[in-house]
């Protein structure tokens, strides 16, 4: 379905070439220029600089307060949800008015406002605040080193070895690990989970466990920074993942095996793709990317069928 | 170009088939053939897989039951790929070709018939295939589930048989384990007060990952009371629906008056149902969670705001 919806806005691209990555919100707005350089956008909110936000929130509840009182004139049942989405359409058809823009723009800027309009989180936009009681540090560790931590573990090496270098008992480490999940479900704005991810993104990490690593062969530190590097590789290794799983094998030991890469290492990158996609949405690369990653994914999997002596119905024919 | 002008070509031949037809012909009896013979290599694997599966949970003591997720894994992935081998003939065969014909021949061409009919009848087959998929589908899902009575069981029974087999490391004083502990847990000895690091087992542990489902499966009931009621909103609203079509010429009013009062009784049913829905969403949630609280009491504070969270999307 996905494909069928953006199909037609992806081309012949080169394949197997380096994705020229942008890390900033700054970037996209050259690629956009050409078209809408008229248009100025603040950094933080990535409202048009022509407005302010004030006039901006007026316009959208003018507007759907009277779609609102419309709708009840006309004996509707509005509840909160439906408010809700007719107070989300008008913001959206407020901004791209004002900005003339297109989709993607659009996105970005709910992206960068989904905390204020709809009280949930969007990877890439979250800013720790200390006076949120649930990034409190528990036993006096904060979600930074909490998330450096689990990084440390996923990557191979043993809790126990995490703990001593933190200088306290598993105990603890068993608290921590209850009480920060604990948060995450807890808080519905997924502040707590999506700090962690952007954490984890960043692959942080604190003094006293800089001199834990984990063992990584030559090739598989070089296949880390290509995958880091080359959004295709990654997408190529993230396929080949999910066909390995379908195929009966863990994916995750695959690719440590095959490439060197641990699953933290893994993850960690994943998300920082993922945070970077959400910062510079831009539905032609995602398009462009979906599309590769399935097509190594089929590459891969024939692989493993044929390693696996073919798939059950490769004998049926139409 | 809207085959205005071939009309009377097309009476000119009358009751022949124009020479497409046969294409059209043989991809649907090689379609059917195909789904046939797919949905005999489904059934075959999946009747093979399904007690493999089952005996794999059985035999897996890990906790996680990660061995039966992998071969669970490569089982779906099988199903799929016959999915995808269905999909991919389709859209070649079928759907391909009805567009490719739909844009040659004309929709008031009297032979339009037979290309749609050809579409209809090989949809159709498709759709078949798809319940069988989602049967399959859902038979494989079963072997997931774990009877987690028994599990529990087995956790209270060592709960049993080691909460007074406990002993201070320095005055080797017996301390008596006064609940099943999650995690790993300081415990003050009562004799000498030394602080004692009290170690879950690893079945002990596992409480955690089972409570929910299992309060889950306790008050399963409830939460398909809940869906019933759920869904008589769009029943009721098509029963109605209907009514109002039967008397749009009904001039007897004595008729109207009567399914008036059955439409007004069915909305009046309908928005009992509307407001009484949640309510039972919020008695089942209450009761789940009372099951967890009872599960895992040491997690009741974290329970509790986990609920209070949930009666916000009520």
């Amino acid at each position: 379905m996905f494909k069928k919806l953006f199909g037609a806005l992806t081309g012949d691209k080169q394949e197997n070439q380096n994705y020229e990555t942008q890390t900033s919100n700054d970037n996209y707005e050259n690629n956009y220029e050409d078209n809408y350089q008229e248009v100025e956008y603040d950094p933080e909110t990535l409202h048009g600089t022509h407005y302010t936000v004030e006039d901006f929130d007026n316009e959208v509840a003018e507007r759907a307060e009277a779609w609102i009182a419309d709708e009840r004139a006309s004996g509707e049942n509005l509840d909160e949800k439906d408010i809700q989405n007719i107070y989300f359409n008008y913001r959206r058809t407020v901004y791209t008015e004002w900005n003339n823009c297109d989709s993607d723009q659009m996105i970005r800027f709910e992206h960068a406002n989904s905390l204020k309009y709809t009280g949930v989180q969007t990877s890439g936009f979250v800013k720790a605040d200390d006076n949120n009681p649930f990034l409190e540090p528990v036993h006096g560790v904060d979600l930074r080193t909490y998330t450096a931590m689990c990084l440390k573990i996923s990557a191979g090496i043993d809790y126990l070895e995490v703990c001593k270098a933190m200088g306290f008992e598993p105990a603890v480490w068993e608290e921590l690990n209850t009480i920060w999940p604990q948060r995450m479900g807890e808080d519905t704005s997924f502040t707590v989970t999506t700090l962690f991810g952007q954490y984890y993104a960043e692959n942080v990490t604190v003094p006293q466990l800089e001199n834990l690593k984990a063992e990584i062969s030559e090739e598989g530190a070089a296949n880390l920074e290509r995958i880091k590097s080359d959004r295709y590789f990654y997408e190529e290794l993230a396929g080949a993942r999910q066909a390995a799983y379908e195929y009966g094998i863990d994916g995750a030991q695959w690719i440590l095996e095959n490439f060197g890469i641990n699953l933290a290492d893994f993850q960690s990158v994943a998300m920082q793709w993922m945070t970077e996609q959400n910062q510079n949405w831009n539905s032609a690369d995602i398009t462009e990317f979906h599309d590769y990653q399935q097509q190594k994914q089929k590459e891969y999997a024939a692989k493993f069928a044929a390693e696996q002596g073919g798939n059950i119905a490769d004998d049926v024919n139409f | 170009m809207f085959g205005l002008f071939k009309k009377s070509k097309d009476s000119q031949n009358g009751e022949s088939t124009p020479e497409w037809y046969s294409e059209l012909q043989e991809n649907q009896q090689r379609w059917f053939a195909f789904l046939e013979k797919l949905e005999a290599k489904m059934e075959e694997f999946a009747t093979a897989a399904i007690p493999e599966l089952k005996e794999i949970m059985q035999s897996d003591d890990d906790i996680y039951k990660r061995t039966f997720h992998r071969v669970y894994s490569g089982v779906n992935g099988q199903l799929n790929n016959i999915r995808e081998k269905a999909r991919d003939v389709y859209e070649e065969k079928v759907h391909d070709v009805y567009y490719n014909f739909n844009s040659q021949i004309s929709v008031l061409s009297k032979h339009h018939d037979l290309l749609s009919d050809f579409r209809s009848a090989c949809s159709d087959r498709y759709n078949e295939f798809e319940n069988k998929y989602d049967y399959w589908r859902k038979q494989i899902d079963k072997t997931q589930e774990r009877d987690l009575e028994t599990e529990y069981q087995k956790i209270l029974d060592e709960y049993e048989a080691i909460k007074n087999k406990f002993n201070c490391t320095q005055c080797g004083g017996n301390i008596v384990i006064e609940k099943i502990f999650l995690i790993q847990t300081y415990i003050t000895c009562p004799y000498c007060q030394t602080q004692n690091t009290f170690a879950p087992s690893t079945l002990g542990r596992n409480l955690q990952n089972i409570a929910r489902n299992l309060a889950e499966q306790r008050t399963a009931h409830m939460y398909e009371a809940y869906e019933a009621e759920k869904d008589k909103e769009r029943d009721l609203y098509h029963q109605r629906h209907e009514l109002s079509l039967s008397i749009i010429h009904e001039k007897d009013k004595k008729v109207l008056h009567e399914v008036q009062l059955k439409m007004d009784d069915l909305e009046e049913q309908r928005q009992f149902a509307i407001k009484n829905a949640p309510k039972l969403h919020q008695e089942y949630l209450r009761a789940m969670y009372d099951e967890l609280n009872k599960i895992t009491p040491d997690l009741k504070e974290h329970n509790e705001k986990m609920y209070q969270n949930q009666l916000q999307y009520l």
